[in-house]
């Protein structure tokens, strides 16, 4: 039976940090060109996923499906992962509702974990400030628009998650939601859902 | 402290006639239940079918800080209200003809005792258009913008879902507002007594912050729906929802409330 885990969250809430734990160490990341529509024109389109051994992340090991630029790529490489492991994540902060509108159409039917990763606002804040600080840049607060647009990035995490809520209609499918805990915790919680899937 | 939460369940049948009152000075006759010292007293969430409207937090503002503050709201609150507009809406006074006729857009001041002393002033952006406040006494104005932080941080910490859904709305106009704040305006009413109305003015659904000063006796914050009477004292925050009908009932003694709220980015200068 083959599982998509998609999970679902703002930026820096800790998606990759999870998807490399589900992963596992072990994991070796491959590239791929593809042909591709990008902003509507044909395009030839270079990106990363990474198999470990009996999972699979469409995107690179460093930044996720983030590094997938353009979304038909994205749902290209979920195709090549299912074909060569049982379980696929997918962690894009671009996550959209034509994605689950996509997986709910899947022609494999497989088996899905939604995931929302929602920490309190302090904390995706406190997250995000050092994340930056690590990569070197020194400031008192957040620039404004970093700042404002992680209430835009959480609203539409929500979105996404309360409209698979809603229209996913296929009877294997798991929700978890993730408020508080470690990477590790919430990696523990999703690989419950993946042994109960089809529970629900 | 996580607040309690208590649920009114508002008659279906149409019984309530909220509408009438608007515009009406009220009275302890129209409320039954007190959050305060001399009722309920405790952090409270009340909602209304389903519905959050208020958050009252007492005692949650550093006492000493809050009245450090007091000579820069009363800075602020350096208008006669009885010659304003606002009145009108506030203060159950009908407008006058003018000499040629005209309607008079100011309301004529009626010989009401308790107004005579009512000052009023603003500070903050109203739509694109910063107050004069704040480009009159820009270090005072710092001042309380920094304050203000203190107030929206008491709603993260208390009621995160509403304070980011009013960020929400505020990010689309960041450079308009009180600082990182969910407000964009602020009103300091000094020996303001109000008739029941509803801040019409705002962006619906957004969430006011009030604080008080002074030694009054009375003047509760009535929401006439919820048949609810909140004493707000010095330390005390109140968020509540400005588009319920709410007054402010006859006091005797000193009281400025401040009051922070949200309106929409093409507000009328």
């Amino acid at each position: 039976m083959k599982t998509m885990v998609m999970l679902i969250g703002a930026g820096a809430v800790g998606k990759s940090t999870i998807s490399r734990l589900l992963v596992g160490e072990g994991a070796t990341e491959y590239a791929v060109e593809l042909n591709t529509v990008l902003k509507g024109e044909p395009a030839r389109c270079r990106v990363r996923y990474a198999a470990g051994p009996t999972v699979a992340l469409a995107g690179s090991l460093k930044n996720g499906s983030d590094s997938i630029s353009a979304m038909d790529a994205l749902r290209q490489v979920i195709d090549l992962c299912l074909q060569q492991r049982d379980v696929v994540i997918t962690d894009g902060v671009r996550c959209t509702c034509t994605l689950v509108d996509w997986l709910a159409n899947h022609p494999s039917r497989p088996a899905v974990v939604f995931a929302h990763i929602a920490p309190p606002l302090t904390i995706n804040m406190q997250r995000l400030s050092a994340r930056r600080a690590a990569r070197g840049v020194t400031e008192e607060q957040l620039p404004d628009k970093t700042y404002w647009n992680v209430f835009h990035f959480r609203a539409r995490a929500r979105a996404v998650w309360r409209y698979a809520q809603a229209h996913y209609r296929r009877p294997q499918v798991q929700f978890v939601e993730i408020v508080h805990g470690t990477a590790e915790q919430a990696a523990t919680q999703i690989v419950d859902a993946l042994r109960g899937e089809g529970k629900e | 402290m996580k607040p309690l939460k208590f649920e009114i369940t508002q008659p279906q049948d149409g019984t309530w006639v909220g509408e009438a009152l608007r515009g009406q000075w009220l009275s302890h006759r129209h409320y039954r239940l007190r959050l305060g010292p001399d009722g309920l007293l405790g952090h409270y969430l009340v909602s209304v079918t389903g519905r959050p409207v208020c958050l009252y937090l007492p005692q949650a503002l550093d006492l000493r800080e809050q009245l450090e503050l007091e000579p820069l709201f009363r800075g602020v609150a350096r208008r006669k209200a009885w010659s304003t507009k606002r009145l009108k809406s506030v203060g159950n006074l009908s407008t006058h003809r003018n000499r040629n006729g005209t309607w008079s857009t100011l309301p004529r001041a009626q010989r009401l005792e308790m107004l005579r002393h009512a000052k009023e002033g603003t500070f903050g952006w109203r739509g694109r258009f910063p107050c004069a406040y704040n480009l009159e006494s820009p270090d005072e104005y710092a001042r309380i913008a920094n304050y203000t932080h203190r107030i929206s941080d008491l709603l993260m910490d208390n009621w995160p879902e509403a304070y980011e859904r009013q960020m929400l709305v505020c990010s689309r106009r960041y450079n308009h507002l009180i600082g990182r704040t969910p407000w964009s305006q602020a009103v300091v009413n000094a020996e303001f007594y109000m008739s029941s109305h509803m801040d019409d003015g705002n962006v619906r659904g957004s969430l006011n912050a009030e604080i008080v000063y002074g030694d009054a006796q009375g003047g509760r914050l009535i929401i006439p729906r919820l048949s609810l009477g909140i004493q707000v004292r010095p330390g005390d925050v109140l968020f509540f929802d400005g588009s319920e009908l709410h007054a402010v009932e006859a006091f005797t003694g000193r009281r400025m409330s401040v009051v922070w709220y949200l309106r929409p980015p093409n507000a009328a200068r």
